[in-house]
């Protein structure tokens, strides 16, 4: 074989252009040949070479493009964060305080003598016939202030899903899941 | 030039006129890649730096005769300019966990032969080459151009004198290197 004809093939394989039976060619050419393999390599490191310059001249280039087009590159916002999305999350959070600012006032409007003595009444329709499954007394001040010490406190297991304390100045009245309890105020121990 | 290139026109685009397609590709998606990197400890020079090689990336992958985009240019960049910046944190040994903004693909880039010493003289036995030979064989072995392209661009009457003076040209770099280490 040639050396310009071992030139082409080595070309050829670089540009990965070798047919089936050109790149068995090659192969046996490697395994066989020393001068082959060497200027294989060489031609290895020669395009490694070019393609770095390549590279480090691209750089170059990009550097220029980058500061050609610096006034006109698009801002980004990542998914989720756009200004509606930002709209959205205010508006998300907007509603959680409404909505606990409403729930503060209509607990505390339970809280008035009147519309608790009809709840109460609620609940002792609820409780009646329905045995408390403990009783007890407050000897420390448990979760609200409003639960004094001395007060009573009997425990109902009754389904619930509500959360709710409500009560007046006698009494009141804790609602948790399966529980209530009404608590009875021990007027003696404020005084 | 249309400001949203179409993502099937890409390749092309980079085969014949990369300079706009690069124009493009930093207007539409610089600041992503810069959010990205300044969001999982970068800086803003390290974008610039890790953009630029996501470009070199896309440039040498576009070369590939076989090259086609199999996601959207966005997800395309995004990838990997996200695996080059959690390389380059591995390499300096820094948190490697990142935080993400887009979808991503396991797309990486080309791994420049910069190991070998000999790669190196190279480049500098290639700076003592006459213009016209650096010019050919860059068009030839990295932006891959066809010897009818190369004759067309440099002025050379037919593709066969161009093929004739880059071989030239290659042997010549060839003495030059094996000069310099003898």
């Amino acid at each position: 074989m040639l050396e310009e004809e071992k030139q082409l093939l080595i070309e050829r394989f670089f540009n990965g252009e070798l047919s089936p039976e050109e790149s068995e060619l090659f192969k046996s050419l490697l395994a066989k040949e020393d001068g082959f393999r060497a200027e294989v390599e060489l031609q290895r490191t020669l395009i490694g070479g070019i393609k770095m310059e390549g590279n480090k001249l691209m750089r170059e280039e990009l550097k220029q493009i980058h500061a050609e087009v610096k006034g006109q590159m698009k801002n980004y916002q990542p998914p989720g964060s756009s200004g509606f999305g930002k709209f959205f999350k205010w508006l998300l959070g907007a509603g959680i305080i409404g909505g606990t600012v409403y729930f503060i006032i209509n607990n505390k409007a339970s809280l008035s003598t009147e519309s608790f003595k009809e709840k109460l009444e609620q609940y002792d329709s609820t409780l009646k016939g329905t045995a408390p499954s403990a009783t007890d007394t407050v000897y420390h001040t448990i979760r609200t202030n409003k639960v004094a010490k001395g007060d009573t406190i009997i425990t109902y297991s009754v389904k619930q899903t509500r959360e709710v304390l409500e009560g007046d100045a006698d009494t009141l009245v804790y609602v948790k899941r399966d529980t209530i309890r009404k608590i009875i105020r021990n007027k003696n121990m404020g005084q | 030039m249309n400001a949203n290139l179409k993502e099937s026109e890409l390749p092309e685009m980079l085969r014949t006129n990369y300079r706009e397609a690069f124009k493009l590709l930093y207007r539409n998606h610089y600041r992503m890649v810069e959010y990205f990197i300044t969001k999982n400890s970068g800086s803003t020079t390290d974008a610039e730096d890790i953009f630029q090689e996501v470009m070199i990336a896309l440039f040498n992958n576009s070369r590939n005769k076989d090259f086609k985009l199999t996601c959207s240019i966005k997800t395309y960049i995004y990838s990997i300019g996200r695996n080059l910046w959690l390389k380059q944190l591995r390499k300096q040994s820094r948190e490697t966990r990142i935080t993400d903004y887009e979808k991503f693909e396991n797309i990486n880039a080309e791994e420049e032969e910069n190991e070998e010493p000999l790669t190196a003289h190279v480049t500098t036995a290639l700076e003592q080459l006459g213009e016209n030979c650096r010019k050919i064989l860059l068009l030839f072995y990295y932006h891959k151009k066809t010897m009818e392209e190369i004759a067309a661009s440099l002025g050379y009457t037919n593709a066969a004198n161009a093929k004739n003076q880059k071989y030239k040209c290659l042997q010549h770099l060839k003495s030059k290197l094996t000069n310099a280490n003898a």
